[in-house]
């Protein structure tokens, strides 16, 4: 038998509810558990959730402490049969475990996630923007990031400043930024440059010790601040 | 309903890192209550060797042990710290999908860093605290 205790929500109060469950395996996921909470004990839990396999980075949440992909988290791991879930910490609750993320993906699409080009270059002439296998590798692991907002929950300065882009946004910065094809290192760099861009980060590092994708958001935000005060010409 | 503790999330120790970012920030804010007051303190009692016999009491003993900690720990951890920030210091990204590992926990200069920090930070603390409690036996 396994004790749940869910941080819930109804828009207006928050309250510790306990649920107690029979797990069939301890090899099944945390997001298994709350499904069958719903299932077979109270339909009003809300949560979010999609893919189930760590893709989509809707399942964040805090279990046990930790923020993790709720899908990725087994319960043998947790170590005990007493499992403390609450919602992901730093963002707007909507209900129970559901955040808003929008915030997060505001910041990101400050930064410019895409590759930024002459236009003439795509539409007028016939060109192809290759790359080679090493430029791969300058931002292969940073482009892993499946925006699930879990290294923005985990980032204490993101908690005392939320006008702070967070490691989310910045690696994301990074990663576009990084690319051999992009042209758009100047444009970010006015963007991120700034008190509330990437100097807020303190290096806490936690938001990598908690990525699900282990991104390293962190070592990204360091690499931003070394192309600026350095002056490189890309990152 | 915001979730979270807004300055209080300054104090979740869930990795070496972040324990560190607290103690930095801590010692930070201890550094500046520490000496930020002294001139208004030699001011209140007209010099400097008058003031300084504040420092003499069992308080202020303990005040400047704390002060000692805060300033060697501060100080090395601030290097460390400005060393990833130039790219002196760099991870290697480890290309593995499966079980990925963050590329500054790669990095043996900033694993040495990290453990020079917290033994430099007790040495110095403790040859500090020595020197406080027997300075006037080492110089007389």
């Amino acid at each position: 038998m396994i004790t749940v205790k869910i941080k819930r929500f109804d828009g207006k109060k928050s309250w510790w509810q306990e649920y107690k469950i029979e797990a069939v395996s301890k090899k099944i996921t945390v997001l298994d558990l709350l499904v069958k909470i719903k299932e077979e004990l109270d339909p009003t839990l809300s949560f979010r959730y999609s893919c189930r396999m760590a893709i989509c980075g809707s399942c964040g949440m805090v279990i046990n402490g930790l923020p993790r992909l709720a899908c990725q988290t087994l319960v043998g791991d947790l170590g005990d049969s007493y499992i403390k879930i609450e919602p992901m910490w730093n963002h707007r609750v909507i209900k129970d475990l559901v955040v808003d993320l929008e915030p997060d993906f505001e910041k990101v699409r400050i930064v410019k996630p895409y590759i930024i080009r002459d236009l003439r270059e795509i539409y007028e002439e016939d060109k192809e923007f290759g790359q080679r296998p090493e430029d791969l590798e300058k931002y292969y692991n940073f482009a892993y990031c499946i925006q699930c907002g879990i290294c923005m929950a985990a980032c204490p300065i993101v908690g005392s400043n939320e006008k702070f882009l967070g490691p989310m946004a910045l690696n994301a910065a990074y990663r576009w930024s990084a690319d051999s094809r992009d042209r758009g290192w100047e444009v970010r760099k006015n963007i991120i440059d700034d008190e509330d861009g990437l100097w807020p980060c303190h290096l806490a590092y936690t938001c990598s010790a908690v990525c699900p994708r282990g991104v390293d958001p962190g070592y990204s935000i360091q690499l931003l601040k070394s192309a600026i005060l350095r002056k490189k010409k890309r990152p | 309903m915001r979730a979270g503790r807004g300055v209080g999330e300054w104090l979740r120790g869930i990795n070496i890192e972040r324990v560190y970012f607290i103690l930095h920030r801590v010692t930070g804010i201890y550094l500046v209550f520490y000496i930020f007051p002294r001139p208004f303190i030699v001011l209140m009692y007209g010099s400097w060797e008058e003031a300084l016999k504040l420092d003499m009491t069992l308080l202020g003993k303990v005040l400047a042990s704390i002060f000692i900690f805060s300033i060697i720990f501060h100080g090395i951890n601030g290097l460390r710290i400005v060393l990833i920030e130039l790219g002196v210091i760099k991870g290697r990204p480890v290309r593995d999908p499966i079980k990925p590992i963050p590329a500054l926990r790669t990095s043996k200069l900033n694993i040495l860093l990290i453990v020079l920090t917290i033994v430099g930070t007790v040495v110095g603390t403790a040859l500090g605290i020595y020197l406080i409690l027997y300075g006037e036996e080492v110089w007389p």
